[in-house]
């Protein structure tokens, strides 16, 4: 198979219920020719206070685009280095570098957004006047989430900061969530606006050392909190992966932002995913298709 | 399931000929990952080599480790290799105990997560200084870890106890090994690949410096304004950083990496807050220490250091502890909210040993529940054992806000009041505090109380 159809990508995105316009954004690319796959959601907070979180999570998947895509890069250039010989001990032992590597990239997402962010706030200052705080300005308005990850034939890293779901589909298209901390309990989560936001993030990191996964979703906790339990969830994240295999990639793209605006009535909240799945063949697609909710 | 290079129910075996079952993944590292095994003696942790990694250089620095056969608390030791006995799986690992929950990773402790809330300002100290007994004990056997970093060391927040873990890179100091580790811990001798320089104690010491000054001040002591200037995980840059142009946060002489106040604003607090014999500990290792490796401070500085401060911890009104500077002035209270001086209780001064053993006195604030351990009475301590209580600052059971000093070692002592009246003070029993009263604990342990 050749590198650049080792994944296929998946991309919906709908608003919630009663929102003027969704403060989700997202990401699902193909980077280093196709030979890494980069993923990213965030959900700006939307409430009065965050009144500019949709430039916020804008800004949160760019930068954490732009990084991933680095960090990705790196670790293809890696596995490249590797292959002339036929001597994998060099992928093995160099994996230590790229861990530290993995650990520090919330700190540059985090440290370009507050850039970003800043730069706005000087330039349109979110209450009226600029503020001369001495640990700088307040960007609550900005508020986001972030969740993204990146993978290769060889890593897969999670990253998470804030509420949203990483759901993995492993070989067999068993769903298991990396990074889950259990259920949410209230509507605090934390965010890219808090001080020091990456000493916050959670990282996943798997070397694919057996079998890779046949599939990686990433959502907004929109699309979780609209299931009843956990599970409903999951199983929910692994029959997309399910109508992706009988009906194609193709048709489960056009049939997504019924099935999220489906799940967006229940949580009432913007609901987006993102995910790459193993590629294969394209079945003829059938009718009642939506998955198990 | 993730799916890992072992399968679960997979039976493998170990080199004395003991079957263990996979059970599950705890998680992948930087060489191997880790499983929770079945043994006849327990669940144990199993840690895998990735393919390669499991070489015969790998397997004999792990047989070597195993044939000392530590068996200290506050590592997780590897116990014994294991193997596929049919040979499906190529490679090995070792087996371990597993970290039991009540430790927790230092990235908890960053991103203040719920499990380690326990967490206080003498918790945190006493881990410093737990880390820092448990690589002196290492380093006093001839065994460089050569891989400190943030990831292998535990702790909890409840008493400060460490566990180390990932010890499977230590060799005999000056056996031939590769480099281990990674850059942001690495000495800058080693990132910059001098001839000649090769991971050892001497490099591990500026290892625990790095490991040290994240534990206190929740952050790394080369990453100011100049890491924020790089855009990008540029393996050149990052090696200016932590190689060929190390610049500490805090350097007397260079301001050029200072913290940048609006984004890493925390360090900027834990620092203002650190007291100066530990600040000035820090300068010396990060200045002096990142050009000349023998200018590292030693494990014993950072030991004596640390229970100095220990002894020192005051509790503002506000109830926040603070570190203070031993026989230093009051600071002013470090909660965000509060600021006010503080009121320093009196303290012990405390002398110990005899003949030119006789150590200089060291202060130990009595605050309620203040403690004084068999340690205190010790010259040379091997560790920090915070069970072993001598005496204790306890309240008078009646009359609130009236403190004495009760004996809680098996030994008889004398007290002479500044009225000059002796009293024996029995295992038990408790004499009221008061300004010049003088304790005799036996061995030539002597103490006064001082304003």
């Amino acid at each position: 198979m050749a590198p650049a159809e080792r994944w296929e990508l998946l991309k919906g995105e709908v608003k919630g219920a009663a929102k003027k316009y969704s403060q989700d954004r997202c990401t699902a690319r193909q980077v280093a020719d196709g030979r890494a796959v980069v993923l990213a959601v965030a959900d700006g907070h939307g409430s009065a206070p965050h009144f500019r979180s949709d430039l916020g999570a804008r800004w949160a998947v760019e930068e954490f685009a732009a990084c991933a895509e680095e960090f990705a890069l790196s670790a293809v250039r890696h596995d490249d280095e590797t292959e002339p010989h036929g001597d994998e001990s060099a992928w093995w032992q160099g994996l230590g570098e790229l861990r530290a590597c993995a650990r520090r990239l919330p700190q540059l997402v985090a440290h370009r957004w507050y850039e970003r962010a800043t730069l706005h706030d000087c330039n349109s200052p979110a209450h009226g006047t600029p503020q001369q705080a001495p640990k700088g300005p307040d960007l609550t308005a900005y508020g986001t989430t972030l969740v993204g990850a990146v993978l290769t034939r060889r890593l897969l890293v999670c990253w998470q900061l804030g509420d949203g779901d990483v759901v993995v589909l492993d070989a067999a298209g068993t769903p298991y969530t990396p990074l889950y901390t259990g259920p949410d309990l209230g509507d605090e989560t934390d965010s890219l606006c808090a001080p020091e936001s990456w000493h916050r993030a959670r990282c996943h990191w798997q070397p694919l050392t057996s079998e890779g996964p046949s599939g990686v979703l990433l959502s907004t906790d929109g699309l979780s909190k609209s299931f009843t339990d956990h599970q409903g969830f999951l199983d929910f994240a692994a029959g997309v992966q399910g109508r992706a295999h009988e009906l194609g990639m193709p048709a489960v793209r056009s049939r997504l932002p019924e099935w999220l605006s489906r799940a967006a009535q229940y949580s009432g909240d913007d609901t987006t995913l993102v995910g790459a799945f193993e590629a294969q063949g394209h079945p003829a697609p059938r009718q009642n298709d939506a998955p198990h909710t | 399931m993730v799916n890992g290079m072992l399968a679960p129910g997979q039976t493998l075996v170990t080199e004395e000929g003991e079957k263990v079952k996979v059970a599950d993944m705890f998680g992948s590292g930087g060489q191997g990952e880790v499983y929770r095994v079945r043994t006849r003696k327990g669940d144990r942790a199993l840690k895998w080599y990735y393919p390669q990694t499991a070489d015969n250089r790998q397997r004999q620095i792990l047989e070597g480790l195993i044939a000392c056969s530590w068996s200290d608390d506050r590592f997780l030791w590897p116990q014994t290799v294991v193997v596929d006995a049919d040979g499906r799986v190529p490679g090995f690992g070792y087996l371990m105990d597993v970290r039991p929950d009540r430790f927790h990773d230092l990235p908890a402790l960053f991103r203040r997560d719920p499990a380690i809330s326990a967490t206080t300002q003498r918790t945190l100290v006493m881990a410093a200084l737990h880390t820092v007994e448990a690589y002196r004990a290492l380093h006093g056997k001839g065994i460089a870890y050569r891989d400190i970093n943030w990831g292998n060391i535990f702790f909890d927040p409840r008493t400060g106890d460490v566990l180390v873990c990932d010890n499977d890179n230590a060799v005999f100091e000056g056996e031939s090994a590769g480099v281990a580790g990674t850059m942001d811990f690495m000495a800058p001798e080693l990132v910059r690949g001098d001839r000649g320089a090769q991971p050892g104690i001497q490099s591990d010491l500026h290892s625990l410096a790095v490991l040290l000054f994240l534990l206190l001040m929740n952050h790394h002591p080369l990453e100011g304004a100049l890491a924020l200037q790089i855009r990008c995980l540029d393996e050149n840059a990052r090696k200016k950083l932590y190689g060929t142009d190390p610049v500490f946060l805090y350097d007397p002489n260079d301001h050029r990496n200072r913290p940048v106040p609006e984004e890493q604003q925390t360090v900027v607090a834990t620092w203002g807050a650190l007291p100066p014999i530990l600040q000035r500990l820090f300068v010396e290792t990060f200045t002096d220490g990142l050009k000349n490796p023998l200018r590292r401070v030693r494990e014993s500085q950072w030991r004596d250091a640390l229970s100095e401060v220990l002894d020192t911890i005051c509790v503002c009104a506000c109830g926040r502890q603070n570190l203070t500077e031993p026989d230093g002035p009051a600071p002013h209270c470090w909660g965000q909210n509060c600021g006010r001086r503080l009121t320093l209780p009196p303290r012990l001064q405390l002398t110990i040993g005899s003949g030119m053993m006789r150590t200089k006195p060291r202060s130990i604030r009595l605050g309620p529940q203040a403690r004084v351990y068999a340690h205190h009475l010790v010259v040379e301590a091997e560790r920090h054992d915070f069970t072993a209580v001598v005496a204790e600052v306890t309240e008078h059971p009646q009359q609130r806000g009236r403190f004495g000093i009760t004996n809680r070692s098996k030994n008889r002592w004398t007290a002479r009041r500044a009225d000059g009246s002796v009293h024996d003070v029995d295992p038990g029993r408790t004499i009221g505090l008061s300004t010049d009263l003088q304790l005799e604990f036996g061995g030539g342990a002597e103490a006064v109380v001082r304003d």
